[in-house]
């Protein structure tokens, strides 16, 4: 027998729709936290194209841990709890660019958060994101 | 009593400021103004309560304009010493010593065809040979040019990839301003050659080879030269920080409402670093524009020899200037030529000298207007050739003046119709326009027009 629909009869039952209803295509975009488990620490790389221009920022709960214009790697102490990695690379003075941040957390494979080049986002030159972490 | 908050607020931050050493000690009270801002908006009650992402963004957007007006923001996008040298490290130990090989370049030798082609007067960038089929050649598509650039021959340092492109350009030191050419297999009519109309057979072709150094005087529109330091390392850098923080801050929020739900966040905080890319775009963009209208300014000497037979080697100086003026770029050319062995007459041989002025102004205008996204092309050139003849000139050369408006106005993505006017004194620089009347010519070409309708 098929499930009734529940007709939304206030305009709060209709805002609580819409957000379940987002809630479910943001979990299948992908926008879902990452779990990492037990772990104490977790290294942080970011690899970007020789010819890079402005300097990327990537932080994790705030402080910077790497920030320059070569590629860099950061170890971060990961605590229980949950976490906030973010970053922002700026490719708007180079023709060709490329970047790639990985995290890999201590025991674990490696993750790519971010990976983008002229070729594969040539409209993409300014990429910033941001990832929560649960340990 | 609000102002003098304000004040005092401004106040306390210059005072700080003056004895910042590094951006990283000024990011506390940037987190503060910006955590105020949005405590100040109710972001985290208002946020979750929008209903589109566009009402989200544009409520960020106010937002972060509010913060990047506060001086502690304005102070955070400056460069300081330390900064530079952590962003830089190795710079001041780089030094330029073995030789290497060419690599790659793209630029064209001295062209003395057109009023229309006005040489620019940038260095290329790293070197190589490089094939070159449309640039130097006004008569056929067959000359081949190879660039070289000082720094990339002389400086191995400057090819070092563990190093920041900055650090491994600035390396090269002044090397970087030397750069020269070598052009094989042009051929190029007689009278381009001595710069006169008047020969017997002035569109007769010669085989030529070509060669130029430019030395850059003034100016370098390398966004890796020192000068732009503070525009790339501390504004854009600056900014590159800022968004981490501030987006940091905006999830670090939402995250305390509600800890248990560590999806939503995610969601927030995405329509708000669309905004902050929105403003890195248009500061970048304003950034690039400053470095590609500076002024640079470089000379050069340059000599074109004929391959075939004897005679008409031309010796060019130029002082090439270029700068951005309003919404052109403005470009001028000054040059002193001398062509010696020229054959006015049977048996007759003489020095063919000349100065001659090129100045253009080209600028794009009506963007999206015929096309979207793409503009209209204007060109407005002028050149004088004054003649520098002695007394054993069998001719009297006389001066030489051009003026020329070129629009190209696009039809379609990739075609354009070019129209032009040139006004001259001399009738010989007319003689293949599409329409001629006393000093006028005119010149356009409807061929785009059929390929657009046969929809190529």
């Amino acid at each position: 027998m098929p499930r009734k629909r529940k007709t939304p009869k206030t305009r709060k039952d209709s805002q609580d729709a819409l957000s379940r209803a987002l809630a479910k295509v943001v979990k299948k975009k992908g926008f879902a936290a990452v779990s990492v488990g037990h772990v104490t620490r977790m290294v942080v790389s970011v690899d970007v194209d020789s010819g890079h221009l402005i300097p990327y920022s990537v932080r994790w709960d705030g402080d910077a841990v790497l920030d320059g214009l070569v590629s860099n790697q950061a170890s971060v102490t990961v605590a229980p709890g949950n976490h906030v990695l973010t970053w922002h690379f700026n490719h708007g003075l180079e023709s060709t660019w490329r970047h790639k941040l990985t995290v890999e957390p201590e025991g674990q494979g490696k993750r790519v958060l971010d990976e983008k080049s002229n070729t594969s986002h040539p409209n993409d030159s300014v990429s910033s994101g941001m990832e929560i972490f649960v340990a | 009593m609000l102002a003098s908050c304000v004040l005092l607020v401004a106040m306390g931050a210059s005072e700080a400021v003056g004895q910042v050493k590094d951006r990283r000690e000024l990011e506390t009270p940037v987190r503060g103004a910006w955590e105020k801002i949005l405590e100040e908006a109710g972001a985290v009650d208002r946020v979750p309560k929008m209903k589109t992402e566009k009402e989200r963004v544009d409520f960020y957007t106010k937002l972060l304009d509010q913060l990047l007006q506060t001086p502690e923001a304005r102070e955070y996008q400056k460069l300081y010493p330390t900064d530079r040298e952590r962003y830089l490290a190795g710079a001041m130990a780089m030094a330029a010593d073995e030789a290497a090989l060419a690599r790659s370049a793209n630029a064209a030798s001295t062209n003395p065809r057109s009023v229309g082609l006005i040489e620019r007067s940038g260095i290329v960038d790293l070197i190589s040979t490089a094939l070159q089929g449309t640039n130097l050649v006004s008569a056929n598509d067959t000359a081949v040019t190879v660039n070289l650039s000082a720094a990339a021959l002389l400086c191995s340092a400057c090819r070092d990839l563990a190093l920041p492109a900055a650090t491994r350009y600035r390396a090269g030191h002044g090397l970087n301003r030397l750069s020269g050419s070598l052009t094989f297999g042009a051929k190029i009519p007689e009278k381009e050659i001595t710069g006169f109309s008047g020969l017997p057979d002035t569109d007769k072709l010669f085989d030529v080879v070509v060669w130029d150094a430019k030395f850059r005087v003034l100016g370098d529109r390398d966004p890796r030269a020192r000068d732009w330091d503070d525009a790339l390392l501390g504004e854009l850098g600056g900014l590159s920080n800022l968004s981490t923080l501030t987006s940091d801050a905006v999830t670090r929020a939402f995250l305390d409402a509600d800890p248990t739900d560590v999806d939503r966040p995610k969601t927030l905080t995405a329509p708000f670093q669309s905004a902050f890319d929105s403003v890195v775009r248009q500061r970048t963009g304003e950034v690039a524009n400053r470095i590609r209208r500076s002024l640079q300014v470089s000379v050069k000497f340059s000599g074109q020899h004929l391959t075939t037979q004897p005679g008409m080697n031309r010796y060019t100086g130029v002082l090439l200037a270029d700068k951005g003026l309003g919404a052109f770029d403005g470009s001028l050319n000054v040059s002193y030529s001398a062509v010696q062995d020229v054959k006015i007459k049977e048996g007759t041989t003489v020095t063919l000298k000349q100065w001659k002025s090129t100045a253009g102004f080209v600028g794009s205008i009506w963007k999206g207007v015929f096309v979207a996204n793409r503009s209209a092309e204007l060109a407005l050139t002028g050149e004088a050739v004054f003649p520098v003849d002695g007394d054993d000139m069998p001719v009297v050369r006389k001066k030489t003046y051009k003026g020329d408006l070129a629009l190209k106005i696009p039809i379609s993505d990739s075609l354009d119709l070019p129209f032009s006017v040139t006004y001259t004194n001399d009738p010989n620089e007319l003689a293949k326009k599409s329409y001629v009347t006393g000093r006028l010519g005119i010149t356009y070409d409807f061929g785009s027009l059929k390929r657009l309708a046969q929809g190529k």
